[in-house]
């Protein structure tokens, strides 16, 4: 029989003690929200770091290949390479991090590492000497080039 | 009215749903965004490299035809060569203009000091030192003349039979002219026979070979080797080339 009453009965609680119920529920609610969607977001953002050094990658590998490429090209024909330049650009952050990037002649593979743990291994193949390097994001404009003598490519910060 | 004065709560469980689906809409749509922030990443225009391939093709073959334009005349040496390069220079205006068309830089010039010092082409594959010495010229011919001219050193012209390597001429050049015609070439060889040049890298000077191979008429020919100078300028790229060009062919 109680609990029928308390069914029926309408008069609940106090406005001002509503009003705290409500506003509690609320916050707790829209905090579980932004917490949640916060969570997504770090997991996101390791993601894109990934997919998104993975594009500079094979960006870079390609133009190192383009080079390697045109000075192969160029020796076909029995020419020589007096100079060749290739100027290019790399984003100075990704998902508001910097990073590095990590050109091996030992492996021959573009290494691009940030310090969330995001990391991708690109394969580089060309045919001339390739002089390792380790670059960092902040310059974001560097140089490839061709040095004859030694029949290298290197690339430069601008 | 009667639907707002009920109270079994539709409006509430219909309000509920809406805010639900608004939440989930919302929250996939500001991933989006943070992952399309992340992605801007710009990809740029790699260079053709057909483009570096048909500039050193075209200069390659305009200049073996301003060569052979200008080489035929019976005029003095130092005027067929500014006839040759008021044709080069014509050629590289109009190139440099309709590359300019596409925004890119090309600029051509040539070194044709070989041909002013009369200094002849290696007997090699490419007409360098460093090219083949030994090489095929030509194979399956039925008929052919061949001139030949050593300007220093000496080296080999072996006609082979092309069924039967055992049937053979073996001809040693050194110094001065020497001309076979066809009817020569036959009575030593029986065709169809195939011409390689031996120890091509120890000596230097012009040949001409042409006759009939396969059917179709050829010409084998090489005075000079001239150098052409190719710069190349894109908003990224920008190259420096020398490249040799046998010429006339």
């Amino acid at each position: 029989m109680g609990f029928r009453k308390l069914l029926k009965n309408e008069d609940a609680v106090s406005i001002s003690i509503g009003f705290i119920l409500m506003f509690s529920v609320t916050v707790i609610i829209f905090t579980a929200t932004i917490i949640s969607f916060y969570s997504l977001s770090q997991s996101n953002e390791k993601t894109t770091m990934g997919a998104t050094f993975k594009i500079i990658g094979a960006g870079l590998a390609t133009k190192i290949t383009t080079v390697d490429t045109l000075v192969n090209i160029t020796n076909s024909y029995g020419g020589t390479v007096n100079s060749l330049e290739y100027e290019f650009s790399m984003p100075a952050s990704v998902a508001d991090k910097s990073y590095s990037v990590n050109l091996t002649n030992s492996t021959y593979q573009i290494i691009i590492q940030s310090d969330n743990g995001a990391i991708t291994y690109t394969p580089l193949n060309i045919s001339a000497n390739f002089n390792a390097v380790h670059i960092y994001s902040g310059a974001e404009n560097y140089k490839l080039t061709y040095d004859k003598p030694s029949n290298s490519l290197n690339i430069v910060e601008e | 009215m009667e639907l707002i004065e009920n109270h079994d709560a539709q409006f509430m469980l219909l309000a509920g749903f809406i805010i639900a689906i608004g939440l989930v809409i919302t929250t996939v749509m500001l991933n989006s965004v943070i992952f399309e922030g992340n992605m801007a990443i710009g990809a740029g225009n790699d260079p053709s490299k057909n483009e570096m391939v048909n500039l050193m093709q075209i200069t390659k073959d305009e200049t073996g035809a301003a060569y052979r334009n200008t080489s035929n005349t019976s005029m003095l040496r130092n005027k067929t060569i500014a006839d040759f390069i008021y044709q080069t220079q014509n050629f590289r205006d109009n190139l440099s203009t309709i590359y300019a068309l596409n925004g890119d830089g090309v600029n051509l010039s040539w070194n044709v000091s070989n041909w002013n010092n009369s200094n002849y082409a290696y007997f090699t594959d490419n007409g360098m030192a460093n090219g083949a010495a030994k090489w095929i010229v030509i194979q399956n011919v039925s008929s052919s003349n061949i001139t030949v001219n050593v300007s220093t050193g000496s080296f080999i012209i072996n006609v082979t039979n092309t069924t039967n390597s055992s049937k053979y001429w073996t001809i040693t050049l050194s110094g001065g002219y020497q001309s076979f015609n066809s009817t020569n070439i036959s009575s030593n060889v029986p065709p169809p026979y195939s011409i390689t040049f031996f120890n091509a890298a120890g000596a230097t000077g012009n040949y001409s070979i042409n006759g009939t191979a396969s059917g179709k008429a050829f010409t084998r020919a090489r005075d000079y080797i001239l150098y052409a100078n190719v710069t190349f300028s894109t908003g990224r790229v920008k190259a420096d080339i020398t490249i040799p060009i046998s010429v006339p062919w």
